[in-house]
């Protein structure tokens, strides 16, 4: 099992007392960050969780600092028969996530919540996936 | 329609912010959740303001016009640099704040924002975290020399974690600020947060996935941001000059993002061995994967991968 280990609480005492010491110095954020900014992602598409989706073509897209990524998925009997890449004006070449179609039909849905380390390359395409799959289920 | 039984729905809301696009998700909740959010947006606003090396009316810019005299700078400065020092003093350097000037000559000097190359670096070579005097007291930064400072690996992990108090009485949430995460509570499904880890070598894939609650975790790799100078990527060892080459990707799950962010860096640079040390002896979790894909973890972090025995 995991052996002893002597913790330095150093780092992690001033990452904590940070926050604290931030708010105690009495910062208010009215400004909403809209007014501090050059462009806003306008999106709140509600998501879905559970499985059963209603048969048809849905067509949604998803945003990271690379661009957007629109994607077609297909239901059929119930399941994801189908997922395709419309679309990207992403400043990466989509080669990059052309495999990303073949997992959800394999895993029949986007298998995580986030991903770390993916700083925008794949999470447009997964935003996508869970936004079209949400009109599926409404 | 009929409703999916067990179906929950949630919100998720985004913003282009530091550079990246940061997005909050969760179930639904009541009417203070877009309050809840634009406070938490507001504050990744805020601290660019505070920590950007890119913007010349920014905090730290106009702190670094100051040399020999103390500077009373705001909390959130201040408290972004006395990390990022302890951080630097704790791998004697292999993580450095002062590294600023060495990543403008390597080519990092645009701002996202505009796309103009800005540069503050003039005098600056050779600093260190060491020319920095804190005075907690007072609250101010001395430098004692030219230096500039870059939180990049600092700034992101610490709006992360005042968003996050701001969401805290949400109960279950998620921010992701470019692939740098903090969950808490549970997921749509009413399940421990599941977060994929990006596979350094094959875009687009993960290479294993995490349930995690109540916790940060972050990626450092050498798969984005390639450097335009000299070749390389966007981590430097600020001892040598040039990007480190043992891994290819470094992850860590910690309790605040300030910490895993921190850590992802500083570990990166001193490689499996020392770095997962470091993550260890921080009260930290941690994987490294070498550029030979072989992977490396801390002795607590097996527990947290999904599927594992509990």
């Amino acid at each position: 099992m995991a052996r002893k280990r002597k913790v330095s609480g150093e780092l992690l005492a001033l990452s904590t007392t940070a926050v604290v010491a931030i708010y105690g110095a009495g910062y208010v954020i009215t400004q909403p960050a809209a007014d501090l900014l050059e462009h806003v992602v306008p999106t709140s598409a509600p998501l879905v969780a559970s499985r059963g989706y209603r048969d048809g073509t849905y067509l949604a897209s998803g945003q990271s600092r690379f661009g957007s990524v629109y994607v077609t998925v297909r239901i059929s009997g119930g399941r994801i028969s189908q997922v395709w890449i419309n679309s990207t004006t992403t400043t990466f070449p989509t080669q990059v996530i052309s495999g990303m179609p073949r997992e959800v039909v394999a895993q029949q849905g986007v298998a995580v919540d986030l991903v770390s380390g993916a700083t925008g390359s794949s999470s447009a395409f997964v935003q996508a996936v869970q936004a079209a799959l949400q009109q599926a289920q409404a | 329609m009929s409703a999916v039984v067990g179906a929950r729905t949630g919100y998720r809301q985004a913003q282009a912010l530091m550079g990246t696009v940061v997005s909050i998700e969760g179930p639904a909740g009541g009417d203070e959740v877009g309050a809840a959010c634009e406070r938490a947006f507001g504050w990744f606003a805020h601290v660019e303001r505070a920590c950007s090396r890119f913007e010349a009316d920014s905090e730290v810019v106009q702190l670094t016009r100051t040399v020999g005299k103390p500077v009373m700078v705001s909390a959130v400065l201040f408290e972004a640099v006395r990390f990022g020092t302890a951080l630097a003093c704790q791998t004697a350097g292999a993580f450095d704040v002062a590294v600023g000037a060495l990543m403008e000559r390597r080519g990092f000097d645009r701002s996202y924002r505009t796309g103009r190359r800005r540069r503050f670096g003039n005098g600056s070579q050779g600093a260190t975290y060491r020319d920095l005097v804190l005075d907690e007291r007072a609250r101010t930064i001395t430098l004692t020399r030219p230096v500039v400072i870059d939180l990049g690996a600092v700034a992101k992990g610490l709006a992360i974690d005042l968003a996050a108090r701001e969401l805290a009485p949400l109960g279950d949430y998620a921010i992701d600020a470019g692939g740098d995460v903090y969950v808490q509570g549970r997921n749509l499904g009413g399940r421990v947060w599941r977060v994929g880890i990006q596979h350094p070598r094959k875009p687009g894939e993960t290479i294993e996935c995490l349930e995690v609650s109540n916790a940060a975790v972050c990626t450092s790799g050498d798969y984005e941001q390639r450097a335009s100078t000299g070749g390389g990527h966007h981590i430097v060892d600020p001892r040598t000059g040039s990007s480190p080459t043992e891994l290819a990707s470094l992850t860590v799950v910690a309790p605040s993002a300030m910490l895993a962010d921190g850590l992802a860096t500083a570990a990166f640079v001193l490689g499996a061995a020392r770095g997962l040390r470091l993550i260890e002896r921080s009260g930290a979790e941690g994987m490294a994967i070498t550029r030979g894909l072989e992977r490396r973890v801390t002795s607590g972090y097996q527990a947290l991968v999904a599927g594992a025995p509990a």
